[in-house]
């Protein structure tokens, strides 16, 4: 417990101190089933369906290794990157416990020791990539064999398939495929078999949750969580502000697909699902409602800052790792309100719900 | 338990620095160099290193602090004061006189921290920050553990020498050879490529014959000695081993604002020094110890007294006071990653045992480059460069199983296996801080669990 209070102020000093307690007449039980059963479930089935169709599509192309393939398994892969990033904001529970989130996103990806297990290797399948380190699997590796480091198609296609005949990077890219479908789908197999009752009896005998509270602790430090993801990894690295403050433009994420704006806009709309308990036409009880019920303001705070991020990472000129250099101040402006919404939801939304916030002590290095 | 316990060791130390300012004030203001003192860094090379620097003994440091154990904070203004007088500096006013008749100073150093020029002023630091990033910070060193570049040890000498001023030109002759071991340890490392576990099935520490890259997604490059080499080289250089005494040697000049301003770069400081910005190197982990705030306090006032020269006790008062806080900071951030690895070490859980070795080997970067620290024989510091001594740093590095002259003979591994010594070892490594620093036993609870700031 000390420990917990301390690593809380390093970070924001004071939002441990959980303000009055909001009036005991929300159905916070009713809002946790409704999050789980209308946004958290449903967008984990979307990424393991999207995934499903990232290997169907990248064994098309090693069967037919021609640029029409390549580019339909690159949109592939963008739509299950999409589908990923959108749960990043409930990605706890299943996720930590099978170490599902490294095994699928760990980056940058360590393409030197990749390749270097590709030459070594003499069978190549789903077992050889599971037993590579988590830096050469999942969505990362996937690009980079997909886009190239030269994000040259052509030249992507003449290193999966050597004049024409597909080889062993088509091999570990159908491999690394089928591996991420296995990850994703064991997540939405824990979180429908064991972790739905186990977080929706929070208070009610949940062994992990002994109190409803502790589950919306859950919630809401996961979402600042993401948000963090968005302010530090994504934008403060790029711009060198973890560094010297000059720009360093190799370590935007997706460097190869120059997917990184489209990466943080995805985080930010499953943080808002998460936020409005809402997915699709479906529209159920949030955190949204539950804010209402002790501070409006404090709700509408949070919807306007997603706004303004949302529209300041869209005004960022494609792609990031240009962008951090020539437009470097625009990019500032984005880090700027990427830090709001870190913020509202590490201050504000703490205060409101009287959460308990729990930060690491992570250093940056 | 307050950080402000901690500091119930400074107004010693403090007191200290005063009494060394008394007989070097004259040498210090007569003494000439560049505005700055940065460019003559940007001139070095590395064959300038031992040349460039002062030649004293690390003992002053010592005998400093045995000898002052009785004097008080009040004190060291009182002769901070008597020296100003006596050396007759004239202030910038001339109704600012003591009844004497000689220039007292009436600066009152602002709230806020001010540097318009900082990246004009501070450009050599900032560019040495550059270049340890490009080593080991997110360059080279980190990519190589990434798998995102390879690392021979031609390319890291390389790194280490590029650009004007470079890295190399500014590491201390005592510091330089633990960096040439490191580097060649860190080849071995990163040619040794990704290992799933250094420790075998029975438990025991299992690191082959060069370790490797292991930890999941932090990707550590640990060596066959337990040692996360990369560490022990960003951490060293940002202290004692590059940037700290690197600022110790802009103290041995003219002292103006733009020399403070080089000196809060190579701190770690950003433009602002705003907490709540980008900060690196020391001053993320000042801040991390609750110590942000009175260096930044320090900067502040140096700077201001460095406006006026009949300010220059008071100037070289706070010089000293951020130099105390600085070093101390580093070794209270050691004793902090010391303490915490205790559990992670004796962990079920592997990658906990990682991270007791990351953050067992970023507390040992912070206090091995203060090894060989020379006290420069002008300026405020030539009383001591730091508070601890070399002995005091080879005594901690032994406690914690290092092999000083070949790292990959240590022996940090033997902390993740069960029955370890690690608490025990810990535990004497705070013994050896609190008896350097002159630190109270309940002071190592701000150290535990420190409050940021």
């Amino acid at each position: 417990m000390q420990r917990v209070w301390s690593l809380c102020l390093l970070v924001l000093a004071g939002a441990c101190t959980t303000s009055n307690p909001p009036a005991e007449t929300f159905d916070r039980e009713g809002m946790l089933r409704a999050m789980v059963d209308v946004v958290i479930i449903p967008s984990f089935q979307a990424s393991v369906d999207s995934a499903t169709a990232l290997h169907t599509s990248v064994g098309a192309l090693c069967t037919t290794p021609d640029t029409a393939a390549l580019t339909a398994a690159q949109d592939a892969w963008r739509t299950a990157r999409r589908d990923w990033k959108r749960t990043l904001a409930f990605q706890f529970g299943p996720v930590e416990e099978l170490l599902a989130g490294s095994a699928v996103d760990t980056w940058p990806t360590a393409f030197i020791f990749l390749e270097g297990g590709i030459s070594g290797a003499t069978v190549i399948d789903e077992a050889f990539v599971h037993g590579r380190s988590e830096s050469q699997r999942g969505l990362p590796a996937l690009e980079y064999l997909l886009f190239g480091t030269a994000r040259d198609n052509a030249a992507a296609l003449e290193r999966l398939a050597p004049a024409g005949t597909p080889g062993p990077r088509c091999q570990y890219l159908v491999a690394a495929a089928s591996e991420l479908t296995t990850n994703l789908q064991a997540v939405v197999d824990a979180w429908r078999n064991q972790y739905r009752e186990e977080f929706t009896s929070a208070g009610k005998g949940s062994a992990t949750y002994p109190t409803v509270k502790a589950a919306v602790d859950q919630v809401v430090n996961q979402l600042v969580v993401a948000s963090e993801a968005i302010a530090g990894a994504r934008l403060a690295q790029p711009l060198g502000l973890r560094a010297t403050g000059a720009p360093e433009p190799t370590l935007v994420e997706s460097p190869f697909s120059d997917n990184a704006a489209a990466d943080m806009l995805d985080i930010l709309q499953g943080m808002e699902n998460l936020h409005r308990c809402r997915l699709g036409s479906e529209d159920s009880l949030g955190l949204d409602d539950f804010l209402r019920s002790t501070s409006a303001e404090t709700d509408a705070s949070v919807l306007q800052e997603i706004e303004e991020l949302r529209a300041g990472l869209q005004s960022i000129p494609a792609p990031l790792r240009i962008a951090v250099v020539d437009h470097n101040a625009l990019v500032h402006t984005v880090y700027q309100h990427s830090r709001d919404v870190k913020r509202v939801f590490g201050t504000n939304v703490v205060a409101a719900l009287g959460v308990t916030l729990v930060f690491n002590d992570n250093d940056g290095d | 338990m307050s950080t402000h316990h901690v500091h119930k060791s400074l107004p010693i130390l403090l007191a200290l620095a005063a009494g060394a300012c008394t007989t070097t004030a004259e040498t210090s203001t007569s003494s000439s160099s560049s505005s700055s003192g940065a460019a003559s860094a940007g001139a070095s090379s590395t064959t300038n290193v031992s040349s460039s620097r002062p030649a004293s003994s690390t003992s002053a440091a010592t005998s400093t602090i045995t000898v002052s154990s009785s004097t008080t904070a009040s004190s060291m203004t009182t002769a901070s004061s008597d020296t100003t007088a006596s050396s007759g500096t004239t202030g910038s006013s001339g109704d600012m006189t003591s009844s004497s008749g000689t220039a007292v100073c009436a600066v009152t150093p602002p709230s806020t921290w001010a540097a318009p020029d900082f990246a004009a002023n501070a450009a050599n630091a900032l560019a040495l920050r550059a270049r340890l990033e490009a080593l080991a910070g997110t360059g080279i060193m980190r990519t190589a553990e990434q798998g995102t570049s390879t690392a021979l040890l031609s390319e890291l000498n390389a790194v280490l020498n590029a650009e004007t001023p470079s890295l190399a030109s500014v590491v201390t002759p005592a510091f330089l050879p633990v960096i040439t071991d490191s580097f060649e340890e860190f080849a071995e490392v990163a040619a040794a490529g990704p290992v799933a576990s250094l420790i075998d099935g029975g438990g025991q520490w299992a690191p082959g014959a060069a370790g490797g890259i292991t930890g999941g997604t932090g990707a550590r490059g640990i060596n066959e000695g337990g040692i996360e080499v990369r560490q022990i080289v960003h951490k060293g250089l940002f202290t004692g081993g590059a940037f700290y005494s690197e600022a110790v040697r802009l103290t041995t000049g003219t002292i103006n604002e733009a020399t403070i301003d080089s000196i809060a770069a190579l701190w770690g400081g950003n433009p602002t020094l705003d907490p709540a910005g980008s900060k690196v190197h020391s001053a993320n982990y000042s801040f991390g110890m609750g110590y942000h705030a009175r260096i930044v306090t320090s900067l502040i006032a140096a700077k201001a007294y460095a406006a006026d020269g009949a300010c220059n006790a008071e100037r070289d008062a706070a010089i000293v006071t951020l130099f105390r806080d600085w070093e101390l900071s580093m070794f209270a951030r050691a004793l902090f990653y010391a303490n915490g690895a205790i559990v992670k070490a004796q962990s079920a859980v592997y990658l906990d045992k990682v991270a007791a070795l990351h953050e067992l080997a970023e507390g040992l970067g912070l206090v091995w480059g203060y090894h060989g620290v020379t006290t420069p024989n002008a300026g405020p510091l030539s009383g001591g460069a730091r508070v601890s001594t070399d002995a005091v740093i080879e005594s901690l590095l032994t406690t914690l199983k290092v092999n000083r002259t070949d790292l990959g003979a240590s022996n940090l591994g033997d902390y993740v296996e069960a029955g370890s010594t690690i608490q025990a070892d810990s535990a004497a490594a705070e013994e050896i801080v609190r008896a350097a620093f002159g630190l109270q036993s309940g002071d190592f609870a701000a150290i535990r669990t420190p409050t940021p700031g």
